[in-house]
Order: structure tokens, then sequence, then C-alpha cells
């Protein structure tokens, strides 16, 4: 196949049948100065990091807190009701014969 | 390291911190005394906080009342022993029946004295506390299957969930 690098007749062609359609983006401009502006405003220091997320970071702290505070709670009213039961069995089994005598057999 | 996972440290830690705070606060420890294995009265001395005068008299009654339930004890082991001895060599069912009967007698005579000593600690401490102490003793010792024949293997006619029955 021979090609002519000098056909008049491609130019025209082209730009007849090859239409690029450009979509402009309005937001082009304003996005990218957002992103600069973001990169400016990064904080230097942890405290300005604190200022700047303090709502997210309270409310994850607070309910972190809630959290293992409920379950510190919980764990210490368990433990303390095992106790009480421990003791409760203790001296029903002192008044007991029946359970001293089964007390006594399981040993 | 990003400051988003320093503030979830120093988080976690303070989180942490007061969980086991909760923990210390609401814990409340056994008195040393109720730590000791023999002291049975510990749960009444510490659940109801009775007087002195009081607790020296529930004292006098429950240690009077342990020779009853040992001497108790010994009647229930014995006529269980009787029932698996003329069990062993096959006694006539009239002499099983006699020391069923006999054994179901001293179950209930039992029962009917632990029953009485309940309430009369009870009455000692009186009030709604001593409806309390009522409320929670009796269905303990009434848990046990008094109704049942009494048989040598106290397990099977035991209804008691105690752990170390199982």
């Amino acid at each position: 196949m021979s090609t002519d690098h000098n056909d008049d007749q491609l130019g025209p062609l082209i730009r007849k049948g090859w239409t690029v359609s450009v979509q402009s983006n309005p937001n082009f401009r304003t996005a990218v100065w957002a992103r600069i502006e973001a990169g400016r405003r990064l904080p230097a220091t942890w405290s300005d990091w604190l200022k700047l997320n303090f709502t997210r970071v309270t409310m994850y702290a607070a309910a972190s807190i809630a959290l293992t505070t409920a379950g510190g709670g919980y764990l210490a009213a368990n433990q303390a009701n095992r106790d009480r039961d421990q003791l409760i069995q203790r001296y029903v089994t002192s008044i007991d014969p029946h359970q001293r005598v089964a007390a006594s057999d399981s040993r | 390291m990003s400051y988003r996972w320093i503030t979830a440290g120093v988080v976690t830690v303070v989180a942490l911190a007061a969980g086991c705070l909760a923990y210390v606060c609401f814990h409340r420890p056994l008195p040393a005394s109720a730590a000791q294995a023999h002291d049975s009265l510990a749960w009444v001395r510490e659940e109801f906080k009775l007087s002195p005068e009081k607790m020296a008299r529930v004292e006098a009654m429950h240690e009077s009342y342990e020779l009853v339930c040992a001497d108790h004890c010994i009647a229930i082991a014995d006529s269980r022993k009787e029932l698996q001895r003329l069990r062993e060599r096959n006694a006539p069912e009239t002499e099983i029946a006699a020391a069923m009967t006999k054994a179901a007698s001293v179950d209930a005579q039992c029962i009917a004295s632990t029953q009485e000593h309940i309430r009369e600690i009870a009455a000692i401490i009186g009030g709604e506390d001593g409806r309390r102490y009522l409320s929670i003793v009796l269905p303990r010792v009434a848990s046990f299957d008094h109704s049942a024949p009494a048989t040598l293997d106290m397990q099977k006619s035991s209804t008691h969930d105690s752990p170390r029955r199982k």
C-alpha cells in the first residue's frame, strides 16, 4: 500500500469529519482553588488540628468514654452480683442440712 | 504519625481510664471477713446492716442452730445409708418402704426445722428487711425437691442447680 504524505485532500477531510466536542466544566477553577486553599489551611500543630476537627473529635471521645464507662459499670455490677450470690449460697448451705449432706457427698 | 491517629490513641487511653474508673467506683469488694470461707453469716451482716444487738442475736441463734443442723445432717445421712444398705442386699419391699418412709420423715423434720429457724431469723431482722430475707432465703431452701422420695443419690433427688452437684 502506498501512502502519499502530501495528500492535499487529507487535511480538509479530517477537519470536516473529525469534530471534538469539548464540554466545559464551570466549576473547574473553583475546585482547583478550593484544593489550593485546603492545602494552605493544613494545621501546623496538633492543637490547630483539634480546633479544626473539634466537633468530630468531641463526638468520638464522648461515644468512646460512654461505652467504656458503661462497660466498666456493667462488669462491676456483675461481679458484685456474683459475690453476693456466693455469700447467700454459703449462708443457705450452713443452715440447710440437705445442702450440707449434698455438699459433703460431692466432696 | 498523622494527627488523626494521635487523637484516636489519646481518646482510646482516656476512654479506657474512664472504664477502669467506672469499674472501681461501681465495684464493691467483699470485706475481709466475708472473704473467709468459714464466715457463713457474712451475707446477713453485709446485706442488712443490723444493729449490734440484733446481729448478736442472729449470731447466737445461728450458732445454736448449726448444732441442730449437724444432727439433721447425721440423721439424713443415716436414713439414706440404711436405705442403700437395704437395696443393696435386696431386702423385702416392705422393709425398703419402711426405710423410705423413715427417710421422708427425717427429711420433713429437717425442712420444718430449717424453715422455722429461717422465720425466727426473719423476725429478728424485722420489717421490710425481714421479708426480703425470707424472700431470698426460703426459695433457696425450698428449691430442693423435698417432696420427692428420699433417694440415696442426692443428685437425682435434688432440684438444686448448685454447680458442685452437677
